[in-house]
């Protein structure tokens, strides 16, 4: 009976890169997703209350 | 088998004192890192339950190609007459994985900062030969510290000088009205509302070209 070869154990390496929220207006810099747990209001809310702004004037 | 974390080239540890005084500074630091690209790491975003803390700061910092270390509270404490010695232990424990660690370990990067330039050597004079950074309490200087730093260190372009003073100050002078607006105590974010406010201000922030 021909026996099945047994697949060498892998170990996958974690991915540790950021998760990116976009190029911010301003800076043109990628933006991450903030990691810091706790946090009493989402990044949904701060989007609202940030585009309610006057905009800033860029030359 | 748990996956091991690997190194990041984004983020960036944040190694500073944590009192009231120090978070001009601390914010100074935070909005650098975020506005030139990078992800900040620091040892406030752990939170209190199951492993202990030296563990969870040995794997934040062996996540971080970069560390921001700032030892200007190496001085006795008004209560105990101790000097904090968080920041100089985790600056070791950085040091230390950064010369013994695995390959890309070693492509760790460091500024060390300090109220005064020579200070250190009072307190520290291992660390002789090494290029201290004096920012002498002031969170400008802080801030264009870390910018010239980073653009050194990573070999990215990055945001000039005079920008990210301007959209740090646009930034401190918006937080109080967004937190309000936020229904959060200006006086007394904690570091998760703060950095989810940077955030969201640095990515959605309503621009016009003129």
């Amino acid at each position: 009976m021909k026996l099945k070869a047994k697949r060498k154990a892998t170990r996958r390496v974690k991915s540790k890169r950021p998760v990116s929220l976009g190029r911010s207006p301003l800076t043109g810099a990628q933006v991450f997703k903030p990691v810091a747990k706790g946090a009493s209001i989402s990044l949904d809310d701060v989007r609202r209350v940030v585009r309610d702004l006057e905009p800033l004037a860029l030359d | 088998m748990a996956a091991a974390p690997t190194i990041s080239p984004d983020h960036v540890f944040v190694n500073c004192p944590f009192d009231d005084e120090y978070t001009e500074t601390f914010r100074a630091l935070i909005f650098a890192i975020r506005a030139c690209g990078f992800q900040p790491r620091s040892a406030r975003e752990l939170d209190d339950g199951g492993q202990p803390r030296i563990e969870k700061l040995y794997g934040l910092i062996k996540e971080c190609r970069y560390g921001i270390h700032d030892l200007s509270r190496t001085e006795p404490d008004a209560v105990h007459h101790l000097p904090r010695f968080n920041m100089p232990l985790e600056l070791g424990i950085f040091m230390g994985a950064k010369h013994y660690g695995a390959p890309r370990q070693r492509e760790k990067r460091l500024l060390i900062f300090d109220t005064e330039q020579y200070r250190y050597q009072k307190f520290i004079s291992d660390l002789a030969g090494m290029d201290i950074h004096a920012h002498g309490a002031e969170p400008e200087i802080a801030l264009i510290q870390t910018r010239h730093w980073l653009t050194n260190v990573s070999r990215r372009q990055l945001l000039g000088e005079q920008d990210l003073l301007a959209w740090y100050r646009a930034f401190r002078e918006e937080l109080p009205t967004l937190a309000e607006r936020l229904g959060l105590d200006p006086a007394g974010l904690t570091y998760a509302d703060f950095d989810q406010i940077l955030s969201g201000w640095l990515e959605s922030r309503p621009v016009a070209r003129t």
